[in-house]
């Protein structure tokens, strides 16, 4: 799998794998919304959606984080966080 | 005396080993893991200042530790408490309420952990739990054993295995050493066990399933190989290919992984050299057993040597230590094909057409399992013939004597001392046939959710107009959900935004997916005098009215829907 470029839109990477696990478009899903309100989504989809993540970015999620209320943006965040460490 | 110390001591020379393919590449002798937990049972005597435990709770992934925590405990003649790790559970908040109302049931002494739990977690945990002190049994620090040995046993409780997923009263099934030796021989006659087999196990170790599996081919003498359930889930197939390479034989799983694999494998296909042809028996139990799901499996996995014979429908519980029914091993799974309307308790089951409108798979579960005695009855304990639907009674020396604390009058027993497990199914041919539940619980992944959780939080969702609802377990052939009644007298938009902020809620703070709220007018949920919620009658009223879309139904819309009209 071929890296991120640099300067990546990395909500937009975190989006595109959530929306490609419960089968949305990926404009059905806002930034602002919890995990867990995804429409069509489960705790399964979300772990699955972290590891195309964490193929495509390289980068290591901890299982944690799922265990936190968080939003679309938190976890955007938190991979722009790790990709940054990694660099 | 029967004592599963003892068991496991005299099963240890036998050479066995617990192996972990993912993060070693040799096992640990049985024998090892032993010597270490008589260290890690000296450290904790330590901690507590020289007094022996009564109660442990054990909270680690899957590994050695964990293993290790809980047979310190029982080297120190304590019980063991297994805790529920985070997942499932949205918010961490919500996660360590859960445990702090286990951990004051269980009134443990000391809750070990390990490293696989992180830092924040883990001092999350320890503020929330105070002053019951964590132990960390990542290592055994020190390198003696315990003065003394294990005197208890027979009657004295072993294993407390508390039903997840309750966010209000957790209920702690006992079990007993003689309980539990009972129930692991069980596991290993039921399948036809052989010295060349091994569970293969990526099931939380917490759970019952993923327990009193490990334990019982450890207790036969033979060998166990642990993955960590984000392993399985993470990457399934990887997890696959690890399987098929270690010595496990045998893996039971929910219904839900095998279809989890399925779709992997469509996505795409295994490595041509994938060998499943060890595989000699796949469990799958713990949620209901889909036909799809079966036949799926066994269409994209043949081709690589999954043989006809490996997948297996089972039925187990906790109360039970672990397996209820279990098939004969080397036979095929079968189903049938019934009328859906004529599931409930006291009617009389009718074949339909597969295929047919109206009609509903349901697969074989196999018959009682080794020591097991199964009946198909009312909550008298009357006996239901063959092929009327009914609840399944249990007796036998693996099934408990109830849950922790709960008084006589609330135990589910039959006037007669049989186990009433709640689940409705019927007997042909003495092989036991699932279709729904009596009580008010769903389990989805393998996890418990009950009613009354559900009611609560959807009743104190901001906004909402009206108190009374009616949480229904719901089952129709697919996988179960919870749909939530629930009475309003706002108009139909308002009530769906607040039906959906409800669900969502219900989402966060349980972690359960699969629920619907439906808005109903005020005075369809049929209840007491007293205003007690009628489930059953709900459940009843809501299938007869018929839920589409999310909205219910007058009849006339219901008659359309159906496909025909009746």
């Amino acid at each position: 799998m071929t890296r991120v470029p640099s300067g990546t839109d990395y909500l937009a990477v975190v989006v595109a794998a959530l929306a490609a696990e419960v089968d949305l478009d990926p404009s059905q899903i806002d930034a602002g919304q919890e995990l867990a309100t995804i429409e069509g989504i489960d705790s399964v989809k979300i772990l699955r959606a972290v590891v195309r993540v964490e193929e495509e970015c390289r980068i290591a999620v901890s299982d944690d984080f799922l265990f936190e209320t968080a939003t679309v943006r938190d976890l955007a965040d938190l991979v722009t966080h790790l990709v940054e460490k990694a660099r | 005396m029967i004592n599963l110390w003892n068991i496991m001591a005299d099963a240890s020379a036998r050479g066995n080993a617990v192996y972990q393919p993912l993060r070693a590449d040799d096992g640990m002798p049985l024998c090892q893991v032993l010597d270490r937990a008589e260290r890690t049972a000296s450290d904790v005597l330590a901690t507590l200042n020289g007094r022996p435990p009564r109660r442990l709770g054990v909270l680690a992934d899957n590994g050695e530790p964990w293993l290790r925590g809980a047979l310190a405990a029982l080297r120190l003649d304590a019980a063991f408490v297994p805790l529920p790790r985070a997942v499932g559970f949205a918010g961490a908040n919500a996660y360590a309420e859960h445990l702090l109302r286990i951990v004051t049931n269980a009134e443990l002494d000391a809750v070990l952990v390990d490293s696989t739990l992180s830092r924040a977690m883990g001092a999350r945990i320890a503020r929330a739990l105070d002053p019951v002190p964590l132990i960390d049994v990542t290592e055994p620090a020190g390198t003696r054993a315990p003065a003394s040995y294990p005197c208890q046993g027979d009657d004295a409780l072993a294993v407390i295995q508390y039903t997840s997923g309750s966010t209000s009263k957790p209920k702690g099934v006992t079990l007993t050493h003689r309980n539990v030796a009972a129930g692991l021989a069980a596991v290993t006659n039921g399948l036809g066990w052989t010295d060349s087999d091994a569970f293969g196990i990526w099931i939380p170790l917490f759970h019952d399933m993923g327990l009193f599996a490990t334990l019982s081919s450890l207790a036969s003498g033979s060998s166990v190989c642990l993955w960590r359930p984000a392993d399985f889930v993470r990457r399934p197939l990887a997890w696959l290919a690890s399987f098929a390479a270690s010595p496990a034989t045998v893996m039971p799983a929910p219904n839900f992984c095998f279809d989890l694999l399925v779709s992997a494998a469509r996505k795409e296909p295994p490595p041509a050299d994938l060998d499943l042809s060890r595989w000699r028996i796949a469990c799958n139990g713990a949620e209901p057993v889909q036909r799809r799901s079966l036949e799926a499996f066994a269409e994209v996995f043949g081709p690589y040597g999954l043989a006809a014979t490996t997948l297996m429908p089972v039925y187990g519980m906790a109360e039970a230590t672990l397996v209820v029914t279990a098939p004969e091993p080397g036979g095929t799974w079968h189903s049938i094909s019934v009328d859906r309307d004529r599931l409930r308790a006291g009617d009389r089951v009718a074949s339909r057409r597969r295929g047919a409108t109206g009609a509903r798979e349901v697969v074989a579960c196999g018959r009682a399992a080794p020591q097991i005695q199964l009946r198909i009855a009312d909550e008298d304990g009357t006996l239901l013939a063959d092929g009327v639907v009914g609840e399944v009674q249990i007796t036998g020396p693996a099934v408990t004597s109830g849950y922790l604390g709960l008084p006589e009058a609330a135990q589910p027993f039959t006037p007669d001392r049989w186990l009433r497990t709640g689940d409705l199914a019927f007997l042909i041919d003495r092989e036991l046939y699932i279709v729904g539940r009596l009580k008010d619980m769903i389990t989805v992944r393998g996890q418990n959710f009950y009613a009354e959780d559900v009611e609560e939080i959807v009743r104190t969702t901001p906004g909402i107009d009206r108190p009374r609802n009616a949480a229904i377990a719901w089952i129709d052939g697919a996988d179960e959900r919870m749909v939530v009644l629930w009475e309003t007298a706002l108009d139909a938009d308002a009530a769906r935004v607040l039906a959906d902020a409800a669900r969502d809620r219900v989402r966060r703070l349980l972690g359960l997916e699969a629920v619907e709220v439906v808005p109903v007018p005020p005075a369809t949920i049929p209840h007491t005098t007293s205003g007690k919620v009628q489930r059953q009658a709900a459940g009843q009223l809501a299938l007869d009215r018929r839920i589409v879309d999310g909205r219910w139904c007058d009849d006339a819309v219901a008659l359309v829907t159906d496909g025909d009209v009746r």
